[in-house]
């Protein structure tokens, strides 16, 4: 197909025919000021924000400025155009569309959840006015909750009704719509609706302003205070990719990391509330010895219980010790789990699928949004059509478990296998890296472990395999680890360290290695990197792959700015001054 | 003392090397400002203590100045009041702008009218505050602070949260800084913050604690109507 060729402020651009002014000057690295427009939404072209002055050429080949500036989202490029985005017209206007914007917006700021990553405070302290010429009673709208996981303020709201979008075009629920006319046009719920729609919570990413708020994260944080850390969503074998946002080493909340072959904008409040378990108060926080006589046993250090648990896989012997792994471990926890424990008296246990199987996928209405069959021509959407997917299966590594450890290993076959092994007496000692969250092991794997002599587990939190065990040892969870996951559809990707680990807690791969190099075996570096670097050599399924490779570096996880870095604006002394005139004036 | 008509070779050699040495010859040549001489032992500097010519002993006694310097000394003494204080039994009151404690202040119900924005903490450049944020207990407003601390040893009195708080809901007081015997006393939790500034503090002041409308500072030597 033939590209358009176009100017953005002087750069020459080609783009396919059809694309929109503010795409392409986003593609490029021109920052225009947008609210409604959102790059997986149909275009609204209702919030005005986004002016530029358009000149197309004549029959004469000459440039001829258009009367009036136009919106950049809803006008297509052609042959030949000229836009200019930073005029004192095209700045006149914004000034003008902020100024109408901010008419009914309280000022909220100093209590909004949003204050700090709110596009109507960047876009007035860049473009507007820092004065307000209404002197009328401003609206006053309804606040409410919508669902679970959102609240609605109606006084902050613009109505660029991107959620409005969202849920007809990506969610395909229709729960939220806009109720009343003109100054007093306001979103609300369908009547009779509640917004439960596992995808809810990314209104909240997508709303510019603060109208729509997480009330998971409610007046808890204040945004500029979070470091942010990217990472996979463990919860699911889609494997979304997020930010974690911790504050003070504490999570506060995940948020999607736009990544268009994994998750596109979104993830699933699922996983948007799958943090919880990480500040659990049943978190393990020390080493345990915990004999089934209860002779003695106690708190234990590290070397202690590795010492011990090291003892008891000699006693043991290779034929009596067998090893389980869970789906939640990296794949580098997995290499080195299969060099000490190899592949044939191991076994994979993990958290069961989901039960409700209306959770996933999720189709949106694409006769609503126009946008999809661009987007699926660009490789944005899934298969079938889908706008997003929920896996079933609620582990994030099974696949890499699968390539690792082989198929048969991870079959539940070879599970009971152990377990018959286990209540046959066979089994002397059997070593359990869970570290799962809300696992509750079978009926005859939790009867398997309690008959076991010796039994290790390395987990999380106290519950029933902590319980069966004799030797507990505190794991690390997924926002404590380096390492890579690999999803549902074999795709590798990183995780990152968010915080570290609490009390004497360690990582498996610390674990491991320490239990390994306790046994006498030949361990090498214990670095996921390094690690990492083996497992390519050595495993087929991941020849090719580089540590730096699976990094997939989305700039930014906000999913209303665009991908490419912001133009920042400089501000000279003399634009200073000007500013201040401007005020008083 | 010759020095400066004839310098001496030390002299002309440098202080560095030969102070001792030049003081010394200074003292021998001059006699009587000796003790002078060896003591500064500069060799090139002009001895101040030379008397001007023309002045009689008499007159170099300098009895009458004496005498009209100590009749000064005695009538400060015996007539005027003294400029300095008895601290701390007596103390000079602040400018009422001055930039002391802090205050939490509260509305006429009695609730703080701070909304925990955390913009105060935002601004603190000795990060002394520290305030947990929950959902408030009044209809009126949505977040209030649970606690609000302020370690008053790590504070500067910078008086940048007063210009960060969007609800005058924080102030910095004349009152100066208190004194304890430990470290946690330093350490103001919101009770302390919301009475810090007791009632007789604010009658000191005759428009009660508003900065604006105390008595103006008066300047050298105080207001002494204010000291009681």
């Amino acid at each position: 197909m033939d590209k358009v060729r176009f100017r953005i402020d002087g750069i020459e651009i080609e783009a396919p025919p059809g694309t929109m002014v503010l795409e392409a000057a986003l593609d490029h690295g021109i920052f225009v000021p947008h609210y409604c427009f959102h790059r997986a939404l149909s275009v609204a072209g209702n919030c005005r924000m986004c002016m530029v002055e358009v000149r197309l050429p004549g029959r004469d080949g000459k440039l001829e400025p258009a009367r009036k500036p136009s919106i950049a989202c809803a006008t297509e490029v052609a042959e030949g155009m000229e836009v200019l985005t930073t005029t004192p017209l095209v700045t006149e206007a914004r000034k003008g569309v902020l100024e109408f914007l901010l008419i009914n917006h309280p000022l909220d700021c100093p209590v909004c959840d949003q204050a700090g990553e709110c596009d109507l405070q960047d876009f007035s302290y860049e473009f507007g006015e820092a004065f307000s010429r209404f002197r009328e009673d401003k609206l006053i709208k309804h606040t409410k909750d919508f669902g679970p996981e959102v609240r609605f303020y109606g006084n902050r709201c613009i109505n660029c009704t991107r959620c409005v979008r969202f849920t007809q075009e990506i969610a395909g629920s229709c729960d939220l719509v806009q109720v009343q006319r003109g100054g007093h046009n306001v979103i609300d719920l369908a009547p009779g609706r509640v917004f439960d729609h596992p995808l809810s919570g990314n209104v909240v990413d997508i709303c510019p302003v603060g109208a729509l708020v997480s009330r998971d994260m409610l007046h808890r944080v204040r945004v500029w205070h979070l470091e942010r850390t990217p990472s996979i969503c463990p919860h699911c074998a889609t494997g979304c990719n997020i930010e974690i946002h911790t504050q003070d080493e504490v999570v506060h909340r995940l948020k999607p990391r736009h990544n268009p072959e994994v998750n596109g904008y979104w993830m699933c409040d699922f996983g948007r509330l799958g943090y919880k378990h990480i500040h659990a108060p049943q978190r393990l926080l020390e080493h345990r010895w915990q004999p089934r006589d209860r002779a003695e046993g106690g708190r234990l250090g590290f070397q202690s219980v590795i010492e011990l648990v090291a003892e008891a896989i000699r006693t043991a012997g290779p034929e009596g010790t067998w090893a389980l792994a869970s789906a939640w471990l990296t794949n580098e926890e997995l290499w080195l789990f299969r060099r000490l424990f190899g592949t044939e008296q191991v076994a994979l246990i993990a958290r069961p699928p989901w039960q409700e199987r209306r959770f996933y996928p999720v189709w949106g209405d694409s006769e609503r949004n126009p946008s999809l069959p661009r987007q699926r021509e660009r490789g944005r959407l899934l298969e079938d059509g889908a706008t997003f997917m929920i896996a079933a299966d609620r582990n994030p590594n099974r696949t890499g478990a699968e390539r690792i450890l082989g198929e048969q290993a991870c079959a539940p076959a070879r599970l009971d296998a152990f377990v018959n092994a286990a209540l046959a007496g066979q089994v002397r000692c059997a070593v359990v890296l869970a570290s799962m969250p809300d696992y509750l092991p079978p009926e005859p794997l939790a009867q398997a472990l309690a008959a076991v002599p010796e039994t290790v587990v390395v987990d999380l939190a106290d519950g029933p395999l902590a319980g069966a065990a004799t030797i507990v040892i505190a794991g690390a969870a997924w926002a404590e680890k380096r390492g890579t996951f690999t999803n549902g559809r074999g795709r590798t990707q990183r995780l990152e360290m968010a915080r570290p680990t609490p009390g004497q807690a360690r990582t498996e791969l610390e674990v491991l290695h320490a239990l390994g190099t306790q046994l006498g075996r030949p361990m090498g570096p214990c670095s996921p990197r390094r690690l990492f670097g083996e497992l390519v050599g050595e495993v087929a399924a991941f020849a090719g792959l580089s540590w730096e490779g699976v990094h997939h570096q989305a700039p930014e996880w906000s999913p209303h700015m665009a991908a490419q870095p912001r133009r920042l604006p400089v501000l000279s002394p003399a634009a200073l001054v000007r500013q201040r005139g401007g005020g008083a004036g | 003392m010759k020095a400066p008509e004839h310098p001496s070779p030390a002299g002309l050699v440098g202080p560095a090397q030969t102070s001792a040495a030049a003081g010394a010859a200074a003292s021998g040549a001059a006699g009587e400002p000796a003790a002078h001489g060896a003591a500064e032992g500069e060799p090139d500097e002009e001895p101040e203590s030379e008397p001007p010519p023309g002045r009689s002993w008499v007159e170099r006694l300098y009895l009458r100045e004496i005498a009209s310097g100590l009749a000064r000394t005695f009538r400060h003494l015996v007539l005027e009041r003294p400029f300095t204080t008895d601290y701390p039994d007596e103390q000079l009151p602040y400018n009422p702008r001055a930039r002391g404690e802090h205050i939490l202040k509260v509305d006429e119900q009695g609730r703080e009218k701070c909304v925990a924005c955390l913009l105060c903490e935002a601004a603190c450049p000795s990060k002394c505050i520290r305030i947990v944020v929950g959902p408030s207990p009044w209809p009126d407003r949505e977040r209030y602070p649970v606690e609000f601390e302020i370690d008053m040893l790590r504070c500067i009195y910078c008086g940048y949260c007063e210009d960060a708080c969007p609800c005058d809901a924080i102030e910095l007081t004349p009152k100066p800084y208190s004194v304890y015997d430990n470290r946690e006393a330093y350490i103001y939790d919101k009770e302390k913050l919301k009475n810090n500034y007791p009632q007789d503090w604010r009658e000191r002041f005759s428009g009660g604690y508003g900065k604006l409308t105390g008595p103006p500072y008066r300047g050298e030597g105080g207001d002494r109507s204010l000291i009681r």
